[in-house]
């Protein structure tokens, strides 16, 4: 009770900037007055399940009837016990107040002639936090109001109210969607995002979302973006000079007040990033492919994740659901993400089970801290679509490399991690990735490539110690052998014999493998049998 | 519906002495009481008898007095320094009894008729003297603007009960505002609006019938 009707002295402390002490203001709003009496009548209606209490109750229901009866006769404001009001509500003015059998979150206001109240058959309104709801304003039904949101005076409220919108009219209509009332609720800014005392406003991350022939995707993934739990981001939208650029604006239209949209012509989806962290005010930078989607709680979460560590971390990533896209793009711009495509069997295996996909930790499981070497050696990988990092963190490791088209992530992940930082992960699944089953054994070839491409540059490029270049050279060389294998078997099954044994001799250096051994036999004596045999297992494992 | 300027010419040369004060004061309450007894006429057919039951007539009386304070400060009039106890007295009166708040600041010209039930917010900059103001009414700044400007509420104003106006506007002379109206912007003389969120129903209403009584005759504000 004490905390909740402090929270409400301080909230009223807030708005009436200039009160003559807390007796004064205590004085001058009646709200506060009846604030009080319904809070000891919480109180006590708790202390009545707890049998040593009843005689405070003895002594303190009827001061909670006078008291309520007073502001009751007095300034006709009911706030009755049936409601379940959060700390720090507000009541501006008096009169015709009406408050029962509904829940208010934390930090709202309300006005005068005001009635929120349960309908005749006993369901009553939810609402969010931080709502602010105008004087003359008609609440009664089981309507929900969602956080943030703004009703405007004299409305009468029929249905739900989404978080973040402003509704106005008799009966209310949605008149706007992500509506600012920060300043109209007169909050004090830690008390509105306790994540993050802001400075000059400046949002804490910035998501930077690379388009390219995404037109079908985008609304999707902006919705997912912008129904985020956290609020203090901005949205950078780069369309890396998409030749559907038309349907693409068409397609971001209604979105267009609420992000950062920069069009830049074709450099490849690195470049188009790294435009986007050139424009980015955030503290944090959080990627995202133009064809994912995040989960409500993703933003929240991680957020959450690197500010729980000292110093706050420089890179935290989390499971992502990887889903077969049944809408079959074939020409993706970014394949999936990590270096390591999830293995096409994994896949059918998603497409298979109703709806639903694999977890990105069934493929690439995380195991132990995150270091330098764990992404190396693959204990740990952090997928594109649900990985934050700190922006400066990014900037010294020198951003993603523009030559790559391929693994570029994983190139600026091990750059970052180089840099001996602070890094985690969260178990949970906080997005969904989109991946075409049919495309894939020509991705995994090329993801392959890039990811030899990459740790060739970092070998040379990287100041390494003794344990990490070995490390490196393991994964090189390992890499290396799984392109060769993968070519051999590419040019096996084109007909390429001489090729195949080739490749399938500078894979075998490396990979001891029975398997491959008997391949090597049988091209060397029965290639067409060989190819044949290859041909049915690779086709019967699909 | 005579405005009685003449009464309040008198009452804003400077009062010299308390009895000249008094005597003013209680002129402007008999013309007031005139005014409310003519719109309620019920009960016992007395002016003094609408005064005294009448809550509305209570805060405007009230008011009366916090205004005279507001604009004639002097430090050395007896006089002020017993209007300013009287409006100190008045303002938690306002509160209890007529279930009203009205801003000391409003110029109210002439006689304004305030409704007998109460629920009235008033921060208006001005209102205009014949106006007719129902129960329920909240007039203010706008909020969402950053509580800038005050609306102007004209002369002969019909305001019905359950009113918003927010906002710096101006209602003009003869305007009516229906029941129920949530009002953001400035209407013309002799308009009606309705609605939330308010629209113009009618150009150029003669609301005098409206104004005759306190029975509202929605009908012949509507029908068009």
């Amino acid at each position: 009770m004490t905390t909740a009707f402090i929270a409400d002295v301080r909230r009223c402390a807030d708005i009436d900037r200039g009160h003559n002490g807390v007796l004064r203001l205590f004085a001058d709003n009646y709200g506060l007055q009846a604030l009080l009496a319904y809070r000891l009548g919480r109180y006590l209606l708790r202390a009545g399940r707890r049998y040593y209490l009843w005689p405070l109750l003895l002594v303190c229901w009827p001061i909670y009837y006078v008291l309520s009866r007073c502001a009751r006769v007095a300034y006709d404001i009911r706030l009755e016990l049936s409601a379940d009001i959060g700390p720090g509500f507000y009541v501006g003015h008096f009169g015709a107040i009406r408050v029962r059998g509904c829940r208010i979150g934390a930090n709202c206001s309300i006005g005068q002639l005001t009635t929120i109240s349960a309908a005749a058959d006993g369901r009553g309104p939810v609402i969010g936090d931080r709502v602010w709801i105008g004087a003359h304003t008609q609440i009664v039904g089981p309507h929900r109001i969602g956080s943030d949101a703004t009703v405007g005076a004299g409305s009468v409220i029929q249905g739900d109210i989404p978080e973040r919108s402003l509704s106005l009219g008799n009966p209310a209509r949605l008149v706007r969607h992500n509506y600012n009332n920060r300043r109209i609720l007169r909050l004090r800014e830690a008390v509105a995002y306790p994540h993050y005392a802001h400075r000059d406003d400046l949002p804490l991350v910035s998501v930077i979302i690379p388009a390219y022939k995404a037109a079908a995707y985008i609304h999707e993934t902006l919705e997912s973006v912008l129904c985020q739990t956290y609020h203090n981001f901005e949205v950078i939208l780069i369309n890396d000079g998409s030749p559907d650029t038309e349907d693409f604006e068409r397609a971001i239209a209604p979105y267009r007040d609420r992000i950062v949209y920069i069009s830049q012509e074709n450099r490849g989806p690195s470049a188009a990033r790294n435009a986007g962290i050139r424009r980015a005010r955030g503290e944090y930078l959080a990627f995202l492919d133009s064809d994912d989607v995040w989960y409500p709680t993703c933003l929240a979460a991680q957020i959450e994740l690197a500010l729980s560590r000292q110093p706050p971390c420089d890179l935290v990533y989390s499971d992502v659901l990887i889903c077969p896209d049944s809408q079959q793009r074939r020409d993706r711009i970014s394949s999936t993400s990590g270096s390591r495509p999830p293995p096409e069997t994994a896949v059918r295996r998603a497409a298979q089970s109703h709806g639903g996909g694999i977890r990105y930790s069934e493929i690439c499981p995380s195991i132990g801290p995150v270091t330098f070497e764990s992404l190396l050696r693959e204990d740990c990988q952090a997928p594109t679509s649900c990985t934050m990092v700190r922006r400066q963190a990014a900037i010294s490791a020198g951003l993603f490399d523009e030559n790559l088209r391929r693994a570029e992530d994983y190139d600026l992940w091990l750059r970052i991690a180089h840099r001996a930082s602070n890094m985690a992960y969260a178990r949970e699944v906080l997005g969904k990735n989109r991946v075409v089953p049919g495309s894939l054994s020509q991705d995994n070839m090329k993801m392959l490539e890039g990811v030899v491409d990459v740790l060739r540059k970092l070998s040379m490029s990287l100041d390494l110690s003794a344990s990490e270049r070995s490390a490196l050279q393991n994964k090189l060389a390992a890499a290396k052998a799984q392109v060769d294998l993968e070519r051999g078997k590419a040019s096996l099954l084109d007909g390429k014999y001489d090729q195949a044994l080739a490749s399938l001799r500078a894979a075998g250096s490396l990979l001891a493998n029975t398997k491959l051994r008997l391949a090597q036999l049988g091209l060397k004596f029965a290639p067409r049998l060989t190819r044949a045999i290859v041909g049915a297992w690779l086709t019967g494992k699909r | 519906m005579s405005p009685h300027h003449a009464e309040v010419d008198a009452l804003n040369s400077a009062p010299v002495t308390f009895a000249q004060a008094l005597e003013r004061f209680v002129r402007q309450l008999a013309a007031d009481a005139r005014f409310y007894h003519g719109l309620t006429s019920a009960g016992p057919a007395s002016p003094a008898w609408t005064a005294l039951r009448n809550r509305g007539l209570w805060l405007l009386t009230s008011h009366r007095i916090a205004h005279f304070c507001v604009r004639r400060r002097n430090l050395r009039s007896p006089v002020w320094w017993i209007a300013r106890l009287c409006k100190s007295l008045g303002a938690g009166f306002n509160v209890l009894c007529c279930r009203s708040q009205l801003a000391d600041d409003c110029e109210i010209d002439g006689v304004a008729y305030l409704s007998n039930h109460g629920y009235l917010l008033c921060s208006a900059l001005s209102i205009g003297s014949g106006s007719l103001i129902h129960d329920r009414c909240t007039f203010g700044h706008s909020v969402a603007a950053g509580g800038a400007g005050r609306p102007a509420i004209g002369k002969d104003v019909w305001i019905g009960p359950d009113c918003v106006i927010a906002g710096p506007l101006t209602v003009g002379e003869g305007a009516t505002v229906l029941p129920g109206t949530v009002l953001t912007f400035s209407v013309l003389p002799r308009a009606v609006v309705k609605g939330n969120p308010a629209r113009i129903v009618r150009t150029d209403f003669d609301n005098s019938q409206l104004r005759r009584s306190l029975s509202i005759v929605l009908d012949v504000a509507t029908d068009n």
